[in-house]
C-alpha cells in the first residue's frame, strides 16, 4: 500500500527507511533508547518490589487480600494515559515522573499474578520447609520465588508492553529527551517517516528483549523441569 | 534410705516419647472427624515402632501429631521429657510423597535440612554428602529429582531426614508407593540405616510384613475413631526371614487383628 500511495500521510517504503538508516547511524536511536529503557528499568524495579511484597502479604493473609483488593483492581482499569498525565502534574518534569508512572500501570497486573500465583504453592512443600524451620528468607528462596517464576515471567511480559506505552506518553507529554519525545518532534514537523523510523526501530529492540532477554531468563529458571519427548 | 529411688531400675531408662491420652478431632462444616480416641504409647530409646491399621484409622493424624505438623489435639506428647510445640529438627521425617524441592538438585534438597544450622558451609557439604552416601546416591548429587526413580527420590528424602541429625525418624508410609522389588531393597537399606543411627523410630504402614521385618514392637489401630487396639511385640532376631513360620504366625495374627 505504502509503495502505491504516494502521499504524505503514508510515506514510501524508501523513505521510512532512510529515516531507520539515518537515526541509527547518527546515534540518536540509541541514546535515546538507553533514556527511555533506563526510565522503564527503572519504573519496573520499583513495581516489581512493590508487587512482590503486596502480591505475597495478599496471598498469604486473607485480610490484606481484601483490604488490598479493590485497589489494585481499581489500578487495573485506569489507562496508563491517566497515569502520564497525573504524574507530569504531580511532578511535573522529573526521573520521578516516569518511575512513577511507570510503576503505577505495572504493579496493579504484577500483584495480581503474584497473588494469583502464591495460590499454587504446595502445601506439601511448606510443612517441609516448616519441618527444617527455613527463614522467611530461605522460604522465599527455595518455595515462594521457585512457584512464582512462570507467573513472574508473565507479569514481566504483560508488564514490558504496557511499560513502553506509557512511558512514551510520559515523554510526549512532559519530559525532553527519550523515543517518546523524539516521536513528539518528528509528529511535531509532519514527519510521518519518522514517526514509522522511531517506532519500527523501538518495536524491534521490545521484541530482541522479548526473545533474548525474558526467553533466556525462562530457559534458565525452568531447567529442572521434565521435557516430554513425544 | 533411697533404696526405694535406687531399686527402681525400668525408671533408669526414660523414654524417648511419651503420648499421654492424646486425642484429635477434625471439624468441618459436614461434622466432626474423631480421628484419635485417648491414644497413650511410649516409645523407648532405639526402639522401632510400626503403627499399621485401615484406611482412615488416624495413622498419618498421630505421626503429624508427633512431628508438630498439627497444632490443636487434647492430651499430651512429649519427646525426652519436652512437650512438642511444632515441628523441629529433633523429629526427622519421611512421607509417602518424597516431597523433594522440584527445582532443587538432590544435594541441595538434602542441604535444606541444614540451611538454618549454625555450621560453616565445608562442614554442611560434607554432612550432605555423607548423608547421600549413606542412602546409596552417590554421582546423583546435581541431578534433578525428575531424574531419579520412585526409589530413589525416597533414599533423598531418607537422607535430607537424617541429615540435620534427629533424635527420632518418623516414616509416613514411605514405601508405599514403590514396586515390590525396590520396597525390599529400601526395607533392608532402612534397616542398616537404623542400626549405624541408633535412633528410634516410627514407620507407619499399611504392609504388614513390612512392619515385621523392621518394627521391635506393632501398634494396631482400630477406626473411627482411632483407638489402639492392640500392641504385638516382634522379637525373632535380625535379619528376619520373611518366609519363616515364626514370621508367618505373626502375620497371621496381625491379621486376625485387623478383621480378616
Ligand atoms: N486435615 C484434615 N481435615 C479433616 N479430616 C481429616 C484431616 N486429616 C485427616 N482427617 C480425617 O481423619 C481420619 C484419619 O486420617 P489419617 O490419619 O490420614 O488416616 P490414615 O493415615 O490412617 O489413613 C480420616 O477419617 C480422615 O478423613
Ligand atoms: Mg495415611
Amino acid at each position: 500500500m505504502a509503495r502505491t500511495l504516494a502521499n504524505p500521510l503514508v510515506p514510501h517504503v524508501a523513505e521510512i527507511g532512510t529515516e531507520l538508516v539515518r537515526i541509527f547511524s547518527d546515534g540518536s536511536f540509541f541514546r535515546q533508547l538507553q533514556v527511555t529503557l533506563g526510565r522503564v528499568g527503572l519504573g519496573f524495579v520499583f513495581a516489581f518490589i512493590l508487587s512482590l511484597a503486596l502480591g505475597i502479604a495478599m496471598g498469604r493473609n486473607k485480610y490484606v487480600a481484601r483490604f488490598a483488593e479493590p485497589a489494585v483492581l481499581i489500578g487495573l482499569t485506569v489507562p496508563g494515559l491517566v497515569w502520564a498525565l497525573l504524574c507530569v502534574i504531580w511532578f511535573g518534569i522529573s526521573l520521578t515522573t516516569s518511575t512513577v508512572a511507570v510503576a503505577l500501570s505495572l504493579a496493579p497486573p504484577l500483584t495480581l499474578s503474584i497473588a494469583q500465583g502464591l495460590k499454587t504453592v504446595s502445601a506439601e512443600l511448606q510443612e517441609i520447609t516448616a519441618v527444617y524451620q527455613l527463614s522467611l528468607r530461605a522460604r522465599l528462596r527455595f518455595l515462594w520465588l521457585p512457584t512464582l517464576y512462570p507467573f513472574l515471567l508473565n507479569g514481566i511480559r504483560i508488564g514490558l508492553s504496557m511499560a513502553w506505552k506509557v512511558i512514551v506518553l510520559v515523554e510526549i507529554f512532559g519530559l525532553s529527551s527519550g523515543v517518546g519525545y523524539r516521536l513528539n518532534v518528528e509528529y511535531s514537523s509532519m514527519n510521518v517517516a519518522g514517526v514509522l523510523a522511531w517506532t519500527i526501530g523501538f518495536a524491534l529492540v521490545m521484541a530482541i528483549l522479548e526473545y533474548g532477554f525474558i526467553g533466556g531468563l525462562e530457559r534458565r529458571l525452568t531447567r529442572w523441569r521434565r521435557v516430554a519427548v513425544v | 534410705m533411697s533404696f526405694a529411688v535406687s531399686s527402681a531400675s525400668s525408671a533408669a531408662v526414660a523414654p524417648a516419647l511419651a503420648i499421654e491420652h492424646v486425642s484429635k478431632r477434625f471439624s468441618s462444616r459436614t461434622g466432626t472427624v474423631v480421628a484419635l480416641d485417648d491414644v497413650s504409647l511410649t516409645l523407648e530409646p532405639n526402639e522401632s515402632l510400626a503403627i499399621v491399621g485401615r484406611s482412615g484409622c488416624g495413622k498419618s493424624t498421630l505421626l503429624r501429631l508427633i512431628g508438630g505438623l498439627e497444632p490443636d489435639f487434647e492430651g499430651r506428647i512429649r519427646f525426652e521429657g519436652q512437650d512438642i510445640a511444632g515441628p523441629g529438627l529433633d523429629r526427622g521425617i519421611v512421607f509417602q510423597d518424597h516431597r523433594l524441592f522440584p527445582w532443587l538438585t538432590i544435594s541441595q534438597n538434602v542441604g535444606i535440612a541444614l540451611h538454618e544450622a549454625a555450621m560453616p558451609e565445608a562442614q554442611k557439604r560434607q554432612r550432605v554428602a555423607e548423608h547421600i552416601e549413606l542412602v546409596g546416591l552417590s554421582g546423583f548429587d546435581d541431578a534433578f529429582p525428575h531424574q531419579l526413580s520412585g526409589g530413589m527420590l525416597q533414599r533423598a528424602a531418607i537422607a535430607r531426614a537424617l541429615t540435620a541429625d534427629p533424635r527420632l525418624l518418623l516414616l509416613d508410609e514411605p514405601f508405599g508407593a514403590l514396586d515390590a522389588f525396590n520396597k525390599i531393597n529400601l526395607q533392608q537399606e532402612l534397616l542398616r540405616i537404623w542400626h549405624v543411627r541408633h535412633i528410634p523410630m516410627i514407620l507407619v504402614t499399611h504392609d504388614l510384613e513390612e512392619a515385621i521385618y523392621l518394627c521391635d514392637r506393632i501398634v494396631v489401630l482400630s477406626p473411627r475413631p482411632g483407638r489402639i487396639q492392640s500392641i504385638v511385640p516382634v522379637t525373632l532376631s535380625r535379619p528376619r526371614d520373611r518366609t519363616s513360620p515364626e514370621f508367618t504366625s505373626i502375620r497371621k495374627e496381625l491379621l486376625g487383628q485387623l478383621g480378616f
